[in-house]
């Protein structure tokens, strides 16, 4: 409970549906489903922001509340996670790191099967603005280059490890800010260069 | 002595032996009895008085014994030895003719109106206490030991199954004589219930509804279901759609108050129990519940009508049912009590369960309530989600 008590306003209405035993239970009414998962989304954003957090597995401590005795069900789990992605609050991350192609998608829930979650707990685009802020604080906006290891070490993106970055990455490409240069194996990241 | 006669030793139908002692000598009134052997086993049945010795076998018909003395003991008893006697008295012989020796054992002795008993061996007391008690009982003339006269041939057996049956038509007959007689108690039965439904009717009017004995109100209920007084057969109705029509108009005035008190709406199951709780005898089947069911909007001034869920649960559903009323009972409940089972819903409105869960369902659907599945059960709680002021505000 103490990590998501963060702003003292929204402090309330977490804490009234965090400890609400239908919020633990997938609601049947459509209208009420997706309401539930947006408070659902802003729970886990209020959390991870506190601690940097940009994984979320099935076992997330958040998904059970002692106080009132109630856990999220495998079902409902999958099904947050398919909201999650479909409304690109996330990614999945399973095994070796490398998100999975979006060409899946004829897969009935983007969530089934996924085990783990790389979540923006603030907005994708967000993280585009921040990784270009440190280009200019850098001076790299004008075609300058930077390793992976070394946008790691700034602290805006404390928590981030090498594959999230990637991620991020590959996605700004698409806003013609940098580009991404690959290390042999054409995975891996050696150095982006910033426009 | 001429009372007497011949026996073979067998019991009559219905006849038992109540007591038996040896060694009884028979005095014809004061005297002896003019046979070799005069001392013998008397056997008291249910129907005669039995006395045998070795060579004979007599008996006399317990009709015939007037009453029954204890010969009082003289002084000389006590010491010459003499047995203690029973005297018997016995109705004068009615025969026209004087008896052969062939029908009677003793045609030698002279007649008399009392013989007597005498034991030489004891067992007075309880043999004189017995047959006070038979001869109290009359039991020979209830049923008269008539000599079961034997039929022979084809033509005897053909009587005694032509007997039988009469018999039975008799015992039949005799059987619905009770049932009609029944039926004229149930009458009487009706109107005093009726009393009795309208003293608990105005006693529930007089006294306010909280001071209203709990007691009282569910002796009234249980009145008001006393049952149909002219059920609806299939036998009265040429078609069966007319049947069913009637049977429809039977259920509405039946089950109209019932399915109120049942908060508007009853399952098919329910109403199936009570239309033939009601019925008393003559039930009716499922599938006549069914047909009638179905008929109920064809059927005048009907106050029931027949709904089905999307379930597929067919109910029984009151005219003046108002799921809106109900929905806003349900809603305020919940709001009092921050959350709800159907079951806690069901016993504070006093609405079977399964009804208060469709409305508990459909205001779930109408984004009123959500719900709490766990292992503790179905929980309803009002719907935050929808109704908390937006997520983006705070």
């Amino acid at each position: 409970m103490e990590s998501i008590e963060s702003g003292s306003q929204s402090k309330n209405w977490i804490e009234q549906f965090y400890n609400f035993p239908p919020l633990f239970t997938l609601q049947p009414n459509p209208s009420s489903r997706k309401r539930q998962f947006e408070v659902w989304t802003k729970l886990l954003q209020t959390h991870c922001s506190k601690s940097n957090q940009f994984i979320i597995t099935r076992t997330e401590a958040l998904f059970t509340n002692n106080e009132i005795s109630r856990d999220l069900s495998e079902e409902f789990i999958t099904e947050l996670f398919s909201y999650l992605i479909d409304n690109d609050h996330g990614v999945p991350s399973k095994g070796g790191g490398s998100p999975k192609p979006k060409s899946k998608e004829e897969k009935h829930l983007s969530g089934q099967g996924v085990d783990s979650l790389i979540f923006w707990f603030i907005p994708r685009e967000r993280w585009y603005e921040r990784l270009y802020e440190y280009a200019k604080t850098n001076g790299l906006q004008k075609g300058g280059i930077a390793t992976a290891f070394e946008i790691l070490e700034d602290q805006a993106f404390t928590g981030m490890d090498e594959r999230v970055l990637t991620i991020l990455l590959n996605g700004m490409m698409s806003t013609r800010k940098c580009e991404v240069m690959l290390a042999n194996d054409g995975i891996t990241i050696d150095g982006v260069k910033f426009f | 002595m001429d009372q007497w006669d011949y026996t073979s030793g067998m019991l009559l139908p219905g006849e038992t032996v109540a007591v038996v002692q040896s060694h009884v000598r028979v005095y014809n009134g004061d005297d002896k009895i003019q046979a070799k052997v005069d001392v013998g086993r008397a056997t008291l049945t249910t129907h005669r008085l039995l006395w045998e010795t070795g060579s004979l076998k007599t008996g006399l018909l317990l009709g015939k014994v007037q009453k029954l003395d204890k010969e009082s003991k003289g002084f000389t008893a006590v010491f010459s030895g003499r047995s203690p006697k029973i005297i018997v008295h016995v109705v004068p012989s009615q025969r026209q003719q004087p008896r052969t020796a062939d029908s009677c054992p003793f045609i030698k002795e002279k007649p008399t109106t009392f013989f007597k008993l005498g034991f030489t061996q004891g067992g007075l007391d309880e043999f004189i206490t017995k047959f006070a008690d038979i001869l109290r009982q009359k039991t020979w003339e209830k049923l008269p030991p008539a000599e079961h006269n034997r039929r022979l041939g084809i033509l005897g057996i053909e009587r005694d199954i032509d007997d039988e049956a009469t018999r039975t038509e008799q015992k039949i007959s005799e059987a619905f004589h009770d049932l009609k007689s029944l039926m004229e108690m149930a009458k009487p039965m009706v109107q005093l219930a009726k009393t009795i439904s309208d003293k608990a009717a105005k006693i529930a009017a007089r006294t306010s509804e909280d001071e209203e004995d709990a007691e009282t109100v569910r002796f009234r209920k249980q009145l008001l279901n006393l049952g149909i007084a002219d059920p609806v057969t299939k036998d009265s109705y040429s078609s069966r759609a007319e049947y069913h029509l009637h049977l429809a108009m039977e259920i509405c005035d039946t089950l109209d108050k019932v399915v109120l008190d049942a908060g508007g709406m009853m399952t098919l199951v329910e109403a199936y129990c009570r239309i033939n709780r009601a019925r008393g005898l003559l039930v009716i089947s499922p599938d006549d519940l069914m047909s009638a069911c179905e008929m109920l909007n064809k059927a005048p001034n009907a106050t029931l009508s027949l709904r089905e869920f999307d379930t597929e649960v067919k109910v029984l559903q009151h005219i003046s049912f108002d799921e809106d009323l109900q929905l806003t009972q349900v809603l305020s409940l919940v709001e009092e009590r921050g959350s709800i089972t159907p079951n806690e819903c069901a016993i504070t409105t006093g609405v079977p369960m399964f009804v208060v869960q469709q409305s508990l369902i459909r205001a779930e659907a109408l984004e009123k309530l959500c719900r709490d599945e766990s292992v503790e059960g179905l929980r309803f709680y009002p719907n935050l989600f929808l109704n908390s002021g937006s997520i983006e505000a705070s």
